[in-house]
């Protein structure tokens, strides 16, 4: 009794010491980064891995104004609140065409969009750069928004078309003998019940937006348009041996997309279990 | 139904098909047509069937791309995904004290910029401050210390493995979620039948796992293909074209190089790749 009660400690205690291991694996990169920007220059080289001996804003507040990070941060507003609106309205109203109308073609039209998932996005910057160039959109936030939306639109669909599948027809019946009009159906009984996928599809397609590093890296030339991990990179580079520098501008990057995900992690993970094929 | 109803209907899904339509769609046909010309960008193009493809299976810096995909891909099938399971299956077992927590703990370098990824990994291979370092030097193995990112034998399966930190979190989301979805009475059968863990783990929870697994592997495959962000970050290819891969070698010679039509028939044979492991994959999810 007592030698299996010694066993099934043992067996705990390597049971959380791995997933402690796995903890510190996945933050501590993070944290040494984080602390790194609140120390003076020359405590990186001398105390690199402790904590700060004594908290400093000056890097951060150093990177956000001379280094432009307040820039970068706003640009990268600008271009992502356009984003995830547009998925968001597109999205939900072709994911409710797929699911709940009657289509001529629906299967062909979908297998059409699905499209868009299998083909990598690598594959087509160059001609998608013509296309942009030919709009005279080079420079110019739109390029970004509506390039990045449209990449987004075959898995925001996806996933609102499986949502909308799992509601039941009778809600629209009812409705319909009530005398709604086919788009109030849709508008005010069965978009405020996906609010769950919404949710989802919003954090998911904010993080996409947010991290969005090669549309950028094509369109945005200017150094006055550039977001955030792109502004960050040409920023390492400048400062390149300012490492509480570089340090205050990974901050600055990170947290706003960290502090979002603490707040609403389940509709992270939830949206990626849902879709699973990006 | 009425007529007009019906075209109506459409209105739903036109504007997604606008934006899909005029961007994507149109690119990927566009670059079917530009890989079978030469072109700088700018002025006319020539038109030379299929000289691109030629060219392309001639040239040995693309292979070099197409084997360190492949190294990449045999470490995503293998790294993350193992990791993956292993804290998917800790996590599911019972009396789990924090398992939201570690959860979501895990799951956070997913949400992270491969540029913010790439800086700080790079932190931990620096060759003066680098905490890899540290730690060697640590276990009295300092003679292994070196720049990392700058050793060509090295540089490629460190940035892989800065790679594989934002993915075992996503492995062991989609494995969770599988894993919730077992029969808890197949455990209880071998259980009487006299299992320890790890053979109720061996019978029941990998066999089980078969579909989900494979779909994963397929999907690093495909991810492995699409690499691009941070290479571009951390080695831009180097050293001595060591860390090169596809997307980066194509995105040099369209953008760097203004070799618009070779660099579309590079993209065709990425594309050829990257949807041959994708249809594979919907085929598994529909079985």
């Amino acid at each position: 009794m007592n030698i299996s009660k010694l066993q099934d400690q043992i067996g705990r205690t390597i049971f959380y010491f791995v997933l402690l291991i796995f903890v510190l694996i996945s933050v501590v990169p993070i944290i040494w980064i984080w602390s790194s920007a609140f120390k003076p220059k020359m405590e990186i080289f001398l105390n690199p891995f402790g904590i700060p001996e004594k908290f400093i804003l000056d890097n951060l507040l150093h990177a956000w104004s001379i280094g432009r990070m307040n820039v970068y941060f706003w640009n990268s507003i600008y271009v992502s609140i356009p984003t995830v609106l547009i998925v968001l309205s597109v999205a939900s109203l072709a994911g409710y065409g797929f699911a709940k109308l009657s289509l001529w073609g629906k299967d062909i039209l979908f297998f059409i969009l699905l499209l868009g998932l299998i083909v990598p996005f690598q594959g087509i910057i160059v001609s998608l750069y013509q296309t942009i160039f030919s709009l005279n959109l080079i420079d110019n936030r739109w390029a970004v928004i509506l390039s990045e939306s449209a990449w987004q639109v075959p898995f925001s669909t996806f996933l609102m078309r499986s949502f909308f599948r799992s509601l039941p027809d009778e809600f629209m019946d009812a409705a319909r003998i009530d005398g709604c009009s086919e788009f109030q159906i849709f508008r005010t009984i069965m978009l405020p019940l996906a609010k769950p996928a919404i949710l989802s599809l919003v954090m998911i397609s904010f993080m996409w937006i947010w991290n969005d590093f090669l549309l950028s890296l094509l369109f945005l030339h200017k150094e006055s348009l550039r977001t955030l991990p792109l502004g960050l990179m040409f920023f390492r580079g400048r400062y390149s041996s300012d490492y509480a520098l570089i340090a205050a501008g990974v901050t600055i990057c990170s947290a706003p997309i960290i502090i979002v995900y603490v707040f609403l992690q389940r509709y992270f993970e939830a949206g990626i279990a849902s879709g699973g094929i990006k | 139904m009425p007529y007009g109803r019906k075209l109506k209907n459409y209105l739903y899904i036109l504007p997604a098909f606008a934006l899909y339509g005029l961007l994507i769609l149109r690119s990927i046909i566009d670059t079917f047509t530009l890989s079978l010309y030469k072109w700088t960008g700018v002025g006319p193009k020539t038109f030379v069937g299929l000289a691109n493809f030629q060219k392309l299976f001639l040239d040995m810096r693309f292979w070099n791309c197409i084997k360190n995909n492949m190294i990449w891909t045999g470490f995503y099938m293998v790294l993350p995904l193992g990791i993956g399971l292993l804290l998917a299956t800790l996590l599911a077992q019972k009396r789990v004290r924090g398992r939201t927590f570690f959860r979501a703990v895990y799951f956070l370098p997913c949400v992270l910029s491969f540029v913010v990824v790439g800086i700080v990994w790079g932190w931990i291979y620096h060759p003066t401050f680098g905490v890899l370092n540290a730690i060697l030097k640590f276990l009295g193995l300092g003679f292994l210390a070196r720049g990392w990112l700058g050793d060509s034998h090295w540089a490629l399966y460190c940035v892989i493995l800065a790679g594989s930190w934002t993915y075992y979190g996503f492995c062991m989301v989609i494995l969770i979620s599988a894993l919730q979805n077992i029969e808890p009475l197949l455990y209880d059968a071998v259980k009487i039948d006299g299992a320890n863990k790890l053979q109720s783990f061996w019978f029941v929870t990998l066999p089980s796992l078969k579909n989900v697994l494979t779909f994963l592997m397929i999907l690093s495959l495909a991810n492995s293909f699409k690499i691009f962000d941070i290479v571009y970050v951390m080695t831009k290819g180097g050293p001595y074209l060591s860390t090169e891969v596809t997307s980066l070698y194509l995105y040099n010679k369209a953008f760097s190089q203004s070799q618009i039509g070779y660099a579309s028939s590079i993209s065709i044979v990425l594309m050829g790749i990257v949807s041959f492991m994708a249809i594979n994959l919907i085929r598994l999810r529909e079985s």
